[in-house]
């Protein structure tokens, strides 16, 4: 076989390699107008869900948790990132969350996770969830529902939250003078609600052994002298609840904004306890579920609900800052 | 032409170039000191779902080996990667991943029937650097990821001449939380003096 022809075999099993490496899939559909506000059965106690770290195939209990959902019936569903396992991938979000997830797609509002950026610029999730992550590859945005005010926000700013260096760079990183620093600044300034919830997927205060992230320090302040009352994360799987805490990791119970990280919303397995963070009130490590939270007027309660199986809850409620 | 197919005929190009007229010569003897370049063209996958960046790659491989017979290598390839996409009626997601993996090796040239084949054990260090595309409704962005990688491959070469060719079998382990391990194999032609 001259060498002419070895080389154009060459090349055609190039092509054929070439085309073999691209493929399509198709989205489910968006809503036709993908508002992030909700309105509320009862403008008065909007329901909510949140939770974060939730589908995996196989392995993952999203099944149970989403059951949990359904049986709550809230307003909005808010994810709290990592929402599929282990890469972010278009087929992890159409073939394992969208079966069990998926149908509260419409009312999602969903931050952006570590995991989510395995896939290039965590694109499959920004296509995945239309508009209910925000503007692509930002991962910052807010809304209202009934009283309250609720800021999404992206905590993939690199340093030791398992995130790739390039990451940042995608939407300006968390530092105080960042682009998702001044945007929170005037969203907060143009929103004076009284009642106001931010989310996102690195606690800045956690026992768990992700440990907590101290890049989210300036966004906290922010947060704080805007008189910011509650903050979700996930990342960490295990479920906490920390007494209202300031920028500095000391309890507030005038100015400090109370957290909670709801890492239990199928991943398995759940994760162990470090050390107990100053400030934690409650923690669990071995039970899943979601937590239901009702935003009132002037206040919030909230209810962690376990999958089938575990007996642990945890149930208050608090007034919004005056 | 595709990027693979260029840096394909780079290499073949340059394997060629240094080539001597000398083909049909008998097997080389036991060598002293020998320099040696090689084109590759094969194909590598990571053990993960995520979207590929490694696929069908070219590379270009430079080396020397010492009397001891210790080879010392550095090398270059361009893989394809992947390009994924979903639409639906409001929607068009595109995005794409290729890499290029540039690496130093050190092995032991082990000769055998009478030096015609040659199998060179050796260690690999090197990175991947990881070029990363996505567009969703008219937003773009790019990255580029550098992921480090180590770990053993083999070289199974059969000599023609100063000609040779064979195999590379490669395995890597990529310390890195986003990561999994990658395995390649490649066919190799090149020429040694």
């Amino acid at each position: 076989m001259s060498a002419s022809i070895r080389f154009v075999r060459a090349i055609s099993l190039a092509a054929v390699c070439l085309s073999a490496c691209s493929r399509s899939r198709e989205l489910p559909p968006c809503d036709a107008s993908p508002a992030l506000a909700v309105a509320p059965k009862d403008p008065g106690a909007a329901v909510i869900v949140a939770a974060g770290d939730i589908a995996e195939c196989p392995g993952g209990r999203q099944e149970e948790t989403a059951a949990l959902v359904e049986q709550i019936g809230p307003d909005a569903v808010f994810t709290l990132g990592d929402t599929t396992y282990p890469d972010g991938a278009l087929d992890e979000f159409l073939d394992c969350y969208h079966p069990s997830w998926g149908k509260f797609r419409p009312i999602t509002r969903a931050v952006v996770g570590n995991h989510e950026y395995h896939a290039p610029r965590a694109g499959p999730f920004f296509a995945y969830f239309c508009g209910g992550a925000g503007a692509p590859f930002e991962g910052r945005a807010s809304f209202d529902i009934g009283a309250w005010h609720v800021v999404m926000l992206n905590s993939n700013c690199g340093g030791d939250l398992d995130v790739p260096a390039s990451v940042p760079d995608d939407f300006g990183g968390c530092g105080p003078d960042s682009p998702q620093a001044r945007w929170l600044k005037e969203d907060l300034a143009a929103h004076p609600s009284r009642c106001t919830l931010a989310m996102w997927h690195h606690p800045r205060f956690t026992s768990g052994e992700h440990g907590s992230a101290a890049s989210m320090r300036d966004t906290w302040r922010i947060l704080q002298d805007a008189g910011v009352d509650l903050v979700l994360a996930g990342h960490a799987h295990l479920y906490e609840r920390f007494a209202p805490m300031n920028a500095d990791g000391e309890v507030d119970a005038m100015r400090g904004i109370r957290g909670f990280v709801i890492g239990t919303g199928g991943k398995m397995p759940l994760h162990g306890i470090d050390e107990v963070h100053a400030g934690s009130e409650v923690r669990n490590t071995d039970t899943v579920g979601v937590l239901r939270m009702e935003l009132r007027s002037n206040g919030y309660a909230w209810r962690f609900v376990p999958a089938a199986g575990g007996s642990f809850t945890d149930e208050g409620e608090a007034s919004c800052h005056d | 032409m595709s990027r693979l197919t260029c840096a394909f005929v780079v290499s073949i190009v340059t394997t060629i170039l240094m080539t001597p007229a000398a083909r049909g010569e008998a097997p080389p003897t036991p060598p002293q000191h020998r320099w040696s370049v090689d084109a590759r063209l094969g194909y590598a996958t990571a053990w993960t779902t995520g979207q590929s960046f490694l696929g069908p790659a070219t590379g270009l491989v430079g080396g020397w080996t010492f009397r001891v017979p210790v080879h010392v290598e550095l090398g270059a390839a361009y893989h394809v990667g992947s390009i994924e996409s979903a639409v639906n009626d409001t929607l068009v997601y595109w995005s794409r991943r290729q890499s290029v993996f540039v690496h130093a090796a050190i092995g032991y040239d082990r000769a055998m029937q009478a030096g015609r084949l040659l199998v060179r054990p050796r260690l690999l260090l090197g990175s991947f650097f990881i070029v990363d595309e996505a567009e969703l409704g008219g937003a773009m962005r790019e990255g580029i990821e550098p992921r480090f990688a180590f770990g053993p491959g083999v070289d199974i070469l059969y000599r023609f001449g100063d000609l040779h060719a064979g195999i590379d079998a490669r395995a890597f382990f990529v310390p890195s939380h986003v990561a999994a391990p990658i395995g390649g194999l490649f066919g190799v032609l090149g020429v040694e003096r």
